[in-house]
């Protein structure tokens, strides 16, 4: 065996892993997380998820389809190609499924088109807000028993995945993602709801924050796609005139905002950053006081070809989370809790015996708590609110299982021995109906 | 072979085949221990490595070997199974490891139909992780006898125990989810007070505590709750939580006072036991049974005795060589009286001879067993002498006092060096090189030669104790210019401003700390 190096730690393929070391059992279960941003999905006792499929869809309208009143386009090749008359939705509404037809058919997508698997023949773990009201449960629970006939499947709290994925029972999930940033306390994997807290200060707010400061600055947002050429400039006075493409007919603005937000995107990964301590972020960024000590500049290319240096602004968006009075696009409505104070609520809530605990194990996952410094920001706020318990941030290094975080719990989940006396099989559904969802799925 | 060398074995008369193979035979060996030349290296190159062959990485430009599996790779089927812990008997598929003895009737699709009835497992692995807790229930008789309460209705306790079944005791998620029509606002502490509350009941009612078994008692006591203790504890946590910074400063700061305070004290404790051990007598630990009787008083005095003497030579003897003259062995000398006896120490003398060392450590030995008549006086004698082979010596040679010594020049050392040579070479004079370089001008100036005219032991010794004195003055006159010096920076640097004092002032500690040294040893 010498001739042949072996990687350390991967068993060969004549020695069966030792039973107590090894708690997986793995039924070639599929687990699927539907998000606002994208859908996750993959097969059990993966690390990450196969696909990755942008949930927004493209549809054109057509008033005499009677199921989803005109011609889905599905998928990131689809929604991001121009189409006269494409508009661009999002199934999904505060976090839940709100057009049952269309999330149907991007899930069935996920599986059958991307997956290449059929849905009838493996057992199925989809993820859920803790928010998810009974409604929507057994709404989810018929469609995967009735529509893809799976033999069995289990909903599971996504906070929960979480948490698991970072290998904790117990935890204060942070999940910061696309449509809502959420707090939940994790009890040996059983969601508390009187801690649970959620607020809309997540990705899609970053987007919409940044949006408005670009158009207050006067930069001409066109998205890459439309554009024929560009040439750099640096003085929006003297820009040059925009060389669009000419389709023929004009996209809609749906599908413009989307284009948007792939460069805002890109905005929000390079340039934007948390600033550190709450207590030095200047009140006025137009006024800065003389001995302000600021953090280096970063430029930026829009895809005209404008080029801006960022300095304290670039700060300004993402100190919008956690203190949302700064936004540079004011809120409507009551002003939402900032994420520190968010964290604090759902702590109060709980009970005095295991608020060190929870402080010691807050998980911060989700694809926007990879803003540059959001957890140094954080544990500095924490810090600050808690002097005496010690206050842990746990936060997966690698960017896929920060990203991926609730897929790959349920994944560790579907793929575990134990779990799979909790599958609601076939039979059940059909002996108790959807109402079965909340007697078993707590 | 050379022909003159054959010509002079042939004048001595050697046969020349049997001296041929001799010689030969070490090259033979020599030449066995080469090791083979590795492949990839030229003769030539290989010629040029000595014996100490650097590690050359020989590059074979060959295809990797292919693998060598130790045993024949097993087949992994897929398998449905059913989990025990379901009662809806679904069944889900998994991928099962063949063991090696079906691999040869893998191949037939008979055998392998057969393998897979057999090879189904009786009792799926994981079941076991299927756990219930064990959960005290409740009749209605048994309700209604001890179980009434105000507060709680039957409905309400009913749910509060459904609760508590599925969520296997755990009180914070209990109290998460409880939502009974009404009662919103219970607390866990009002929980957990009924639910101790109705186990306690229940056992007490099944069976008196006075009746209970050890078990049984140890976790009735085990639910006694008290709840306004509870509230309280919990109010003090939380307290504990929220305080401010100040606070948890405070805190750290009386905690490291306290740490302090504890270790002092410690330490106190510790030199207090270890002055009250070095005031206290050593305790006696043999028994005094022994020496009740006349005989074994004498034997005890004799035994204090030597070990008395034994003491005192000692003592005597450590500091020099010389002791055996200057002991006072003169009774030994006296009592060993035949000089036959002396030259020839049995081994009997030799036993007894150990033996107060024996008695010295606490535990009195037994005299030595009576060896025959002859020897008897002789062996008390040399029993206290610390060698027999001394004594005989000293028996021989005149004692000799100080002033005799010293008149007739007489010395003693501890190891003679074998050879002749100069005293002056001897002399342990200090190695520093200030000694060696400065001490040529001070010998001058007190009018000693550098080489000694009559170098005598005395004067050997006197020179040496001058050379010594003069390198410790000379490290002295060293340490002093260099506080001299360090005290005219100092006086500089105050005179240009003291923000640098601290920096030479503990340099100036360091020196003086370090010229106390040589100071010391004058």
């Amino acid at each position: 065996m010498a001739s042949t190096p072996q990687m350390t730690g991967v068993l060969p393929p004549t020695t069966k892993p030792a039973e107590l070391e090894y708690g997986g059992d793995e039924v070639s279960a599929l687990v699927l997380d539907p998000g606002t941003g994208t859908t996750r999905c993959g097969f059990a006792g993966e690390d990450t998820p196969k696909t990755c499929v942008p949930t927004y869809y493209g549809i054109i309208p057509d008033p005499e389809d009677q199921k989803y009143f005109g011609k889905l386009k599905i998928g990131e090749n689809p929604i991001n190609s121009v189409v006269d008359g494409m508009e661009i939705r999002n199934p999904m509404s505060d976090g839940v499924v709100e057009n049952w037809e269309v999330a149907t058919e991007i899930w069935r997508h996920c599986i059958e088109y991307r997956l290449s698997s059929r849905v009838e023949e493996h057992p199925l773990l989809v993820t859920e807000p803790i928010w998810n009201p009974l409604k929507k449960r057994e709404k989810t629970t018929e469609i995967v028993f009735e529509d893809f006939n799976a033999p069995a499947y289990f909903l599971v709290k996504s906070a929960v995945c979480e948490s698991f994925a970072n290998s904790k029972p117990s935890a204060l999930v942070v999940d910061m993602g696309h449509a809502y940033t959420s707090v939940t306390p994790i009890i040996d994997g059983i969601p508390l709801r009187k801690g649970s807290e959620r607020t809309p200060l997540a990705g899609q707010h970053l987007n919409n924050q940044l949006r408005h400061q670009f158009g207050e600055l006067g930069i001409r947002m066109a998205p890459w796609l439309t554009l024929k050429s560009k040439s750099p400039y640096t003085d929006l006075a003297t820009a040059p005139p925009l060389r669009t493409k000419d389709f023929g007919f004009e996209p809609h603005q749906s599908f413009l905002d989307l284009q948007q937000d792939r460069f805002i995107h890109e905005f929000k990964e390079c340039v934007s950053e948390t600033w550190p301590e709450a207590k030095t972020f200047p009140a006025d960024i137009n006024n800065l006081p003389d001995n302000f000590r600021g953090i280096a500049d970063k430029a930026f290319e829009f895809p005209d070809g404008y080029q801006r240096r960022f300095g304290i602004d670039r700060f300004l968006a993402p100190e919008s989370l956690f203190n949302p009075s700064v936004s540079p696009k004011a809120l409507t409505g009551d002003l939402p809790k900032g994420i520190a104070e968010m964290i604090k609520d759902s702590i109060d809530h709980l009970d005095a015996d295991i608020r060190a605990n929870m402080l010691n194990n807050i998980v911060v996952v989700g694809g926007t708590s990879l803003l540059y410094r959001i957890n140094e920001r954080l544990n500095h706020e924490l810090m600050t609110m808690f002097p005496g318990p010690r206050v842990k941030i746990h936060s997966p290094g690698q960017i896929p299982e920060r990203k991926y975080s609730a897929w790959l719990g349920g994944s560790i989940l579907a793929s575990c021995g134990a779990f799979h006396q909790l599958w609601i099989s076939k039979q059940e559904y059909d002996e108790v109906g959807a109402n079965i969802i909340e007697r078993r799925a707590k | 072979m050379s022909g003159a060398v054959t010509d002079v074995r042939d004048v001595l008369g050697i046969d020349p085949t049997t001296l041929d193979q001799q010689p030969r035979q070490p090259p033979l060996k020599k030449q066995r221990t080469v090791e083979k030349r590795p492949d990839g290296i030229t003769r030539e190159l290989y010629a040029l490595l000595g014996e100490n062959a650097p590690p050359v990485a020989v590059v074979e430009h060959r295809f990797k070997d292919k693998p060598k599996f130790l045993g024949s790779v097993a087949p992994w089927r897929e398998q449905t199974f059913k989990n025990p812990a379901r009662r809806d008997g679904m069944e889900l598929k998994h991928w099962v490891r063949q063991n090696s003895l079906q691999d040869s009737a893998a191949d037939d699709v008979a055998g392998a139909m057969e393998i897979q009835q057999t090879a189904v497992p009786l009792d799926y692995q994981f079941a076991k992780f299927n756990i219930k807790i064990n959960l005290l229930e409740y009749s209605d008789a048994e309700y209604d006898a001890v179980l009434k309460d105000d507060d709680w209705s039957r409905q309400e306790t009913d749910y509060l125990f459904k609760l508590i079944k599925d969520y296997d005791l755990r009180w914070v998620v209990v109290a998460d989810r409880y939502e009974f029509a009404g009662k919103e606002d219970r607390t866990m502490e009002d929980l957990k007070s009924r639910y101790y509350s109705v186990c306690r009941n229940v056992m007490e009612m099944r069976t008196p505590v006075t009746m209970m078994s050890t078990e049984e008692g140890a976790l009735y006591s085990a639910m006694h709750y008290n709840k306004e203790q509870e509230v309280e504890r919990k109010r003090i946590v939380q307290m504990q939580l929220y305080r401010t910074p100040a606070e948890v400063e405070h805190e750290q700061h009386l905690i490291a006072e306290l740490r302090r305070i504890h270790d002092s004290h410690q330490q106190l404790l510790e030199e207090r036991e270890e002055l009250f051990n070095r005031l206290d007598y050593p305790q006696s630990t043999g028994s005094i049974a022994a020496y009740q009787g006349s005989q074994g008083l004498a034997t005890l005095a004799q035994n204090i005795l030597n070990s008395d003497r034994n003491k005192k030579r000692k003592s005597i003897a450590a500091p020099s060589g010389q002791a055996a003259e200057d002991e006072k062995a003169t009774t030994t000398t006296a009592t060993a009286t035949t000089t036959a006896a002396a030259t020839k120490p049995t081994p009997s003398a030799a036993a007894s001879a150990a033996s107060p060392a024996v008695s010295r450590q606490g535990s009195i030995a037994e005299p030595p067993s009576k060896p025959h008549g002859h020897s008897r006086n002789e062996s008390t004698a040399s029993a206290s002498a610390p060698t027999p082979l001394k004594d005989k010596n000293k028996s021989n040679i005149k004692q000799l006092t100080k002033a005799e010594e010293a008149q007739y020049n007489l010395t003693h050392h501890e190891k003679l060096q074998p050879g002749v040579f100069f005293r002056t070479m001897k002399m342990n004079l200090p190695k520093a090189n200030s000694f060696i370089n400065k001490s040529p001008a001070i010998m001058a100036e007190l009018n000693i030669p550098q080489i000694l005219s009559m170098p005598t032991s005395k004067t050997c010794a006197k020179y040496e104790v001058l050379a010594r004195e003069i390198a410790a003055l000379m490290d002295i006159r060293k340490q002093l210019e260099k506080v001299e010096q360090e005290t005219k920076v100092f006086k500089a640097q105050e005179a240009m401003g003291g923000d640098r004092t601290k920096r030479s002032a503990s340099v100036l500690s360091d020196v003086s700390r370090s010229s106390k040294r040589p100071k010391k040893e004058k």
